[in-house]
């Protein structure tokens, strides 16, 4: 049984458009799951309704079975982790971690205990005395860590809380965040807009667009075989290749203007897609047989590995990865081969054609 | 260019202060001096003297008007503090029903003069058997719209999202209220506070109408007797009152300027 089910959660606030429509999903217990989406896709709000800081319009939230739409948050016993940490800038780091369990009147040794076993684990003791203000950022975000860890609750909810660190810290907090995470066993329900952190931490994830999820995957899964164009484009830097194309015999003709041949490769019925293709699918090739010669328009060098964007047709930019260092001079033409296994079609309304390699999750209500 | 018109300026504001500190600075000299020394108008005294506080003492109860105005000042304090803070924190943080249109119809009072409510309080209070107590010059003050405004001004600046992981984490409301955000607005909460004994402290009309009892009156209605009291006032021992009268204000004054001032600041900027 799943540790915790949403079922087709809606959520509005009185205007025409729901915030949050129709989101299913089943977390299981010890899960790292992730919801991911640009900013104002409603993927904060699905965190909120889960720890009932807001009612829900519409659907079920159901914890370890039960229907928990009316508990109260402290009822649903799960910690969260804030975008700006919510740490209580009166206190010191140690009542920061203890003033929620005196609320619950836990025993004064046992308050000491989890307190200091949770700064032991997060590099904190020396620190138990200081007021926020005198942190640094990536102690702050181990304070609020160390809060929903001596809370002993087991579901954390995250709200973004790596995005206030720099780069490299981020880095770095997102492989320690998921050790803890997995010593700890503790079930995590983590937002973020970031689709690198989805992709690096997530068991599973799901893509949200505009309130309504996209896909549920595993973060691989995801990436290979994107349900519609919205998630072909939001997961993988640099992102996915599309572009409009006629459907031909043996060939497919991109913005009326570029014709592809494809050999091997069966076509969608369809007399109109969208062809899809990751970056690192275009091949460099030999002058001549099947490749294809384009002009370079621009090239980034990142060190271990080359970018090269090119004008396929007019006004329709690829890119390419290419593994290695690449001496190539803006304006060139270069010939390239592409990976006909790789293409993925959609519809023009951007749904993949074909049955995706994964199916949804299925969902059960129980009252 | 700049010099002379910033000595002008100078000029101006010492000449502005010594008009306003003249009638502080001439009963506080007046109080010092001896009644022939009154009556021929003298600026500055002869013999110094503080024989009008002794008479001032003597003639009226002035220790028991001095703790009757403190403690009624220190309760209304007291009480406004209590009452603005709890219906601030429900106007911020509780979610009810036409929580901002009760705020608003709340501050709106603030355009009642109090003069107007005076007789309907009095009536109340003549009702409930208040009068001539303590309880009757102190409960009517409790209530203040200023008090809760500048209040919620201040509790709106706690970010949300510390209610949320109280909430959360089990954290009552009563106990947020006590551990996070009463700490966290120490200065507007201190602001209120001498502003709020002040006012209290200066209270005329209200004490001269519930009261008429020695017990209970006030330093201010104590003031007003002493000088009508004998047909030639002893304006020595009259000053020598007012003096002592005015000084816990000043003490509050000095001492919570800078938090008054910034308090009242914070209010008004929002």
């Amino acid at each position: 049984m799943a540790f915790l089910e949403l079922v087709e959660v809606t959520k509005s606030y009185g205007g025409k458009k729901s915030a949050v429509e129709n989101v299913n999903a089943a977390i299981e217990s010890g899960e790292f799951f992730v919801l991911v989406g640009p900013s104002g896709c409603g993927k904060s709000t699905i965190l909120r309704l889960i720890a009932g800081l807001e009612p829900l319009t519409s659907g079920y939230v159901l914890i370890d079975g039960q229907v928990a739409n009316d508990w109260p948050p402290h009822a649903r016993r799960l910690s969260m982790v804030f975008q700006n940490y919510a740490l209580y800038p009166h206190l010191t780091v140690e009542q920061n971690m203890r003033i929620a369990l005196q609320a619950q009147k836990i025993p004064k040794e046992e308050q000491v205990k989890r307190c200091m076993e949770a700064a032991e684990l997060l590099g904190l003791t020396d620190v138990l005395h200081r007021k926020p203000r005198e942190l640094s950022g990536g102690q702050r975000q181990r304070v609020a860590l160390g809060r929903a860890i001596v809370a002993q609750t087991p579901l954390c909810l995250m709200d973004e809380p790596l995005s206030n660190l720099d780069a490299k810290l981020r880095a770095k907090m997102r492989s320690e965040l998921r050790r803890l995470q997995r010593q700890l066993g503790m079930t995590v329900i983590y937002v973020t807009h970031d689709q690198t952190e989805a992709m690096t931490m997530a068991d599973r994830m799901m893509i949200l667009h505009d309130g309504r999820p996209q896909q549920i995957g595993s973060p691989l899964d995801v990436y290979n075989s994107p349900d519609n164009t919205f998630v072909a484009s939001f997961i993988g830097t640099p992102p996915m290749n599309l572009a409009e194309a006629h459907v031909l015999d043996h060939s497919l003709l991109l913005q009326n203007e570029r014709p592809i041949r494809l050999m091997r490769r069966s076509l969608p019925k369809a007399e109109r897609v969208i062809v899809g293709l990751r970056p690192e699918h275009i091949e460099p090739a030999e002058l001549g047989g099947e490749s294809m010669a384009v002009k370079v328009s621009h090239i980034e060098w990142l060190g271990n590995e080359t970018l090269v964007t090119f004008e396929l047709a007019k006004n329709l930019y690829w890119t390419a990865r290419w593994n290695g260092q690449w001496r190539i001079r803006l304006g060139e033409v270069v010939p390239l081969a592409f990976d006909e296994q790789a293409l993925l079609f959609f519809d023009e309304r951007g749904k993949r054609i074909g049955t995706p390699s994964i199916k949804r999750e299925e969902v059960r209500i129980r009252q | 260019m700049r010099t002379a018109r910033a000595t002008a300026h100078y000029v101006l504001l010492c000449l502005c202060s010594v008009v306003i500190l003249f009638p502080v600075a001439y009963a506080l000299l007046m109080s010092l001096m001896d009644g022939a020394a009154i009556l021929s108008g003298r600026l500055w005294p002869e013999n110094w003297t503080l024989v009008n506080y002794e008479a001032a003492f003597q003639q009226a109860p002035l220790g028991r008007y001095l703790w009757n105005s403190f403690f009624v000042a220190f309760m209304i304090t007291l009480g406004r503090l209590i009452v603005s803070s709890l219906a601030a924190f429900a106007f911020v943080f509780l979610r009810f029903p036409g929580r901002d249109r009760w705020f608003y119809i709340c501050i709106a009072t603030m355009l009642v003069p109090w003069e107007a409510t005076v007789i309907p309080n009095f009536l109340t209070i003549q009702a409930l058997g208040w009068t001539n107590r303590y309880v009757g010059l102190i409960v009517p003050f409790w209530a203040m719209a200023f008090g809760i405004f500048l209040l919620r001004q201040q509790f709106k600046q706690i970010p949300h999202e510390l209610y949320e992981e109280a909430q959360l984490s089990g954290i009552g409301n009563f106990r947020f209220f006590c551990r996070v955000v009463l700490p966290l607005s120490k200065t507007s909460l201190v602001t209120l506070a001498v502003y709020s004994f002040l006012d209290a402290w200066n209270m005329y009309l209200w004490p001269l109408l519930v009261t008429n009892d020695d017990r209970v009156r006030t330093v201010q209605i104590g003031l007003k007797q002493l000088q009508t009291q004998e047909i030639a006032s002893s304006w020595g021992v009259v000053m020598a009152a007012a003096v002592i009268a005015m000084l816990p204000t000043l003490l509050l004054l000095f001492a919570g300027q800078k938090q008054l001032r910034k308090g009242l600041m914070q209010g008004a900027i929002q």
